[in-house]
Parts: structure tokens; C-alpha cells; sequence
């Protein structure tokens, strides 16, 4: 089995509206696969497809082999927090997924577990009413585990966590890919994803811009020069070095960024050398997953 | 099934839902019994809508459980909301896509948490029967009522009977709750709809086109509790009903099962 989850011309309509637009991709086995693409992209829609939630117009897909026509084959290994983490506010933390442990056949003790894991043990007892967001992400993420899963799904787990939250998911999804999950997460946060997953499936207006490797897509985009000079005029005569080389380049907030391959810096330098031109800074960037979303959409921030 | 049964049962045992619904059910059935012994000689009548219940009536068979049978409306429109409620909150709540994620067999969702509810219902039916009886065995003394007939056969065969009738009429009611629940997927909408039609709609229309009640789902509901009355046999209220439910429960199944979870 080369892909835990493989959708071909997946698509879902609401009357003249097309949520998905026939999207096919595969997610490897036991890596984190990013799912990015702003809100409205069709990320949930396709998430939900997935899981047996809403009906595809048309097209199919396959989890662990399975038909997602018949959820009941493979959502037994299938772990899933969709849009946020939804329980019962009158109940606590421990009932919550006490019902959902009851409901799959699952063991209280794991529940335990879990709620050691996400380290909501001391808060186990508490409503659910009266949990932080980071602790109501932190349960959903609890029920997306209680199965002890081949497979994880999670939609935008890490909306609404601080700093500290955000890295503590991000390590629990590293553990957990490294023990074996394959793990399929959704984010409008790029820069998040960036960080954490191995492959990417970009999505934008429910077509698949691009699917691969997370560093072939950023070593596909051209890196950039920031470059500073003594002052304005320093700055015109660099932009104009670059155009001869054949280098685009535009002034950003008092420095020149030459969009250029990394091997041109030192040639740069030597030729604002020869100009008269001391460069005060000379830096190689390379696109973020940002950026490159960006390009490939066409759009601004 | 006995899954989503045990796990629908963790959301029904809540203390404000379990104690709160039980506790009201107890304490308004026993206020409904005792002021049929409290007001048995006011002139103003002692029974629904300002009925006369004489001391002879209560001195008879039925008169043990005649203030449970009094209270079965109420048991009713109760087990409504609280089907409508346990329903349209997992709409609300974003609920329903964890549960039916974990049981993905929609069919097998919706029977199991219809036959927890039911279950529920019985309990309220049990704990409501227990009240009335109880204070209407602790006040009959004190109105100098002749209860020899109350632990009659006769009596507990009626006794028995009219739990049977009173529960099927809530179990009646809750499945409408429940069918209205799925269908507007909103617990306030649910129960507001549903309890404005039951109790004033379709009174205003009884009242005012002659014998339109023979075909108002609340009142065909209502009799099956009161066994009959002098216009509506029990056969037909119970035929009636069951119209209204298999068509109620087929829309609401047919929409459970093939909708999209969106929520």
C-alpha cells in the first residue's frame, strides 16, 4: 500500500456551487501530509468526503484501501477532529470522550491515557463549557486518538493555540507520524505547515495547485537577494547590475530584492565592489510556503 | 445497536438532564394528584380544565392512578422536548459528526439513541406513576376516601393498562419530538414548534372546527393515554398515531440517513 488515502476527481457541488472541482491526490503512509489552502478552498468539504459526512457529486476516493462509500470499512482505524473540536458543554472532559469511547468500543483506560497524553488529566473532570480553546483542541485532538489509529485526520487542529500550544501539537504530531500514523492535516496557516509536514496537498477554489514533497515545492521557487547600499543612488545602480545580469528585482523598504539564484550573490557583490558600492547587506532568503502559495495562486496577501 | 445505546445513555445521566427532568416529573406529579384530594369539594372542580372528580369516582378501581392519568399530557409534551432536545443538540453542538464518525452506520445511530430515549421516557413514566400513587395513598385517608377498591385485581389490572397507555403515548410524543428535531435540526425550533402546535394551535382548532380533533396528531396522542373518550375510540387514536409517526419517523430516518453532516 503505497497511499493511505487516494481521492480521484473527488467533487462536491451545492447546487451551482463547486466546493471541490474534481481534486485527486494520494497521502503517503506514514507521513505528515499538509493540506493548505485558504478558508473556502474546499479543505473541509474534501475532509468530510473522506470520512462519510457529506456525499461526493462525483468521483471517489479510498482510505486504507477502502471505498469511502463504505465508512464503516475503514473509519475503525480512522482517528478525526473536523472544523474545531465539538463536544458536550454540560459534560466533562472524561464524559466527553467517555461517550465517544463507549460509542467505538474502546477501552475507559485509554481514555486515561489520552487524557494524559494531551495533558488534560487535572482538567479531566472539569465541563467542557469551561475550557480554554487550547484545552477544547487538546480534547478534540484526545477523541481523534481514541481509536487508536492507522490514520489521522484533523482540520485546522492547531486554530486558536498560543505559541506554546502550537509546538506542543506539532511535537505530538511528529511522535505520532514517527510511530507509524500516516497523519492528513488541514491549516490555513502555512507557516505552520511548513514546519511540520512532509508532503503538501495545496488546494485553492477546490483544484489541487500541487501535491509532493513539502521541500520540492519551496526548492522549486527561486530564492531571493536582499541587498543594502550606502543610499538611494547605491540602490539604482544595483537594480541596474541586476537587470543586466537578466534578474528582476524591486526596492522594498530601503533594500533592493533581486529575484536571483543564490550562485549571482557573489557576483553581485564583486560588481557593486567594481561600482564604487559598499554593501552594507547582502542576504540570501528563500521563499516561504507563504510566498510560494502565493505564486502559484497568483494572488496578494 | 446496544453500543450507541450505553453511549447515548453517558449524555442522558447528566445530573441537570437525569436529576432536573426526573425531579420535575416527580414534583409536578405530585402536585397535580394531591390537589384532585386537596380540592375534591371546591366548587371550582378539582380536575383538568376545572372537571368535577367526585369522591365516589375516586373511590373506584381507577381512582388510584387517576391523577397519574391526568398528568400523562405533561409526561408527554416533557418526553417531546426532551427527544427534540437529545436530537437537534447534536446538530447544534457539531456533535454529530464525532458520533458519526465512530459509528458510521447512520441507521444504527438513530435506532440505538431512539431506543435510549425511549428507555428514558419509561423511567420518567415509572418515577411520575410512583409519585401519584404515593400521595394519592397518603391523602385519600385524610378525605375520608373508600380505597378498598384500589388494591382490587381489577384495580392493577387497570393500574397496568394505563402505564402501558401512558407510555406509549410519551414514547409517541418523544417520537415526534425527535422526527421534528432531525428535520429542523435546532433544539429551541424543535420544541418551540412543536409544543406551540400541540398545545394552543391545535386546541384553538379543536375548539373552533367540529371535529377536526379526530385528525390533530396531539389530541390522537392524548387519548391513547386516557384509553378513549366519548367521540374517539382507543383503536382509532391508536391507528391515527401511528399514521402520524410512520410518516413523521420515515421523513426524519430517510433525512438522517442520507443528508449531508455539513455542521
Amino acid at each position: 500500500m503505497s497511499a493511505v488515502i487516494s481521492a480521484e476527481n473527488l467533487t462536491k457541488k451545492y447546487g451551482d456551487l463547486v466546493a471541490v472541482d474534481h481534486v485527486s491526490f494520494d497521502i503517503p503512509v506514514g507521513a505528515i501530509t499538509g493540506f493548505v489552502g485558504p478558508n473556502g478552498a474546499g479543505k473541509t468539504t474534501t475532509i468530510r468526503m473522506l470520512l462519510g459526512l457529506v456525499k461526493p457529486s462525483a468521483g471517489n476516493a479510498r482510505i486504507l484501501e477502502h471505498a469511502i462509500s463504505e465508512p464503516e470499512t475503514y473509519l475503525p482505524y480512522v482517528g478525526a477532529m473536523i472544523e474545531g473540536p465539538a463536544f458536550y458543554p454540560a459534560l466533562s472532559g472524561r464524559e466527553n470522550l467517555r461517550v465517544l469511547a463507549r460509542l467505538g468500543d474502546f477501552p475507559y483506560q485509554r481514555v486515561e491515557e489520552l487524557l494524559t497524553l494531551v495533558g488534560l488529566a487535572d482538567r479531566a473532570t472539569s465541563k467542557f463549557k469551561t475550557y480554554s480553546l487550547g484545552m477544547k483542541q487538546r480534547l478534540g485532538i484526545a477523541a481523534a486518538l481514541l481509536p487508536n489509529p492507522k490514520v489521522l485526520i484533523l482540520d485546522e487542529p492547531v486554530n486558536g493555540l498560543d505559541p506554546a500550544g502550537i509546538h506542543e501539537v506539532r511535537n505530538l504530531l511528529r511522535t505520532l507520524a514517527d510511530s507509524g500514523i500516516s497523519i492528513f492535516v488541514s491549516s490555513h496557516i502555512l507557516s505552520e505547515l511548513e514546519v511540520i509536514a512532509d508532503h503538501l496537498v495545496v488546494v485553492d477554489h477546490g483544484k489541487v495547485l500541487f501535491q509532493g514533497a513539502t521541500k520540492d515545492l519551496l526548492a522549486a521557487q527561486k530564492p531571493r537577494l536582499s541587498v543594502r547600499g550606502g543610499g538611494v543612488a547605491d540602490l539604482k545602480r544595483l537594480e541596474e547590475i541586476a537587470a543586466t545580469a537578466g534578474f528582476a528585482s524591486e526596492v522594498i523598504d530601503n533594500q533592493l530584492v533581486i529575484v536571483a539564484p543564490e550562485s549571482f550573490a557573489g557576483e553581485l557583490n564583486k560588481a557593486a565592489f567594481d561600482s564604487g558600492i559598499i554593501l552594507t547587506q547582502l542576504q540570501i532568503t528563500r521563499p516561504t510556503l507563504e510566498e510560494s502559495f502565493f505564486e502559484m495562486t497568483g494572488s496578494e496577501k | 445497536m446496544i453500543r450507541v445505546f450505553r453511549s447515548e445513555w453517558r449524555k442522558l445521566r447528566r445530573p441537570t438532564l437525569f436529576g432536573g427532568t426526573l425531579g420535575i416529573v416527580f414534583g409536578l406529579s405530585v402536585l397535580i394528584t394531591a390537589l384532585l384530594f386537596i380540592l375534591l369539594d371546591a366548587d371550582s372542580g378539582n380536575g383538568p380544565r376545572g372537571r368535577v372528580i367526585t369522591r365516589e369516582t375516586l373511590a373506584l378501581p381507577s381512582g388510584l392512578y387517576l391523577g397519574f392519568t391526568n398528568f400523562a399530557g405533561l409526561l408527554g409534551t416533557i418526553a417531546l422536548s426532551v427527544f427534540a432536545a437529545q436530537t437537534a443538540l447534536e446538530y447544534t453542538n457539531g456533535t454529530l459528526r464525532n458520533l458519526l464518525v465512530r459509528q458510521p452506520r447512520r441507521l444504527v445511530l438513530l435506532a440505538g439513541k431512539y431506543v435510549a430515549m425511549c428507555s428514558f421516557a419509561l423511567l420518567t413514566v415509572i418515577v411520575s406513576a410512583i409519585g401519584s400513587i404515593g400521595i394519592s395513598l397518603l391523602l385519600a385517608p385524610t378525605k375520608e376516601i373508600n380505597t378498598d377498591a384500589w388494591f382490587s385485581s381489577e384495580s392493577f389490572q387497570l393500574l397496568y393498562s394505563n402505564l402501558g397507555n401512558v407510555y406509549l403515548s410519551a414514547i409517541a410524543y418523544g417520537t415526534i419530538g425527535m422526527a421534528v428535531g432531525i428535520i429542523l435540526r435546532s433544539p429551541i425550533s424543535s420544541i418551540s414548534i412543536s409544543l406551540a402546535w400541540i398545545l394552543i394551535l391545535e386546541g384553538i382548532l379543536s375548539f373552533t372546527v367540529d371535529g377536526l380533533d379526530k385528525w390533530l396528531p396531539g389530541q390522537l396522542m392524548s387519548l391513547i393515554a386516557e384509553s378513549s373518550n366519548s367521540d374517539i375510540s382507543y383503536t382509532y387514536a391508536l391507528v391515527g398515531t401511528a399514521v402520524y409517526l410512520v410518516t413523521f419517523g420515515g421523513i426524519a430516518t430517510t433525512l438522517f440517513s442520507k443528508r449531508d453532516v455539513a455542521n
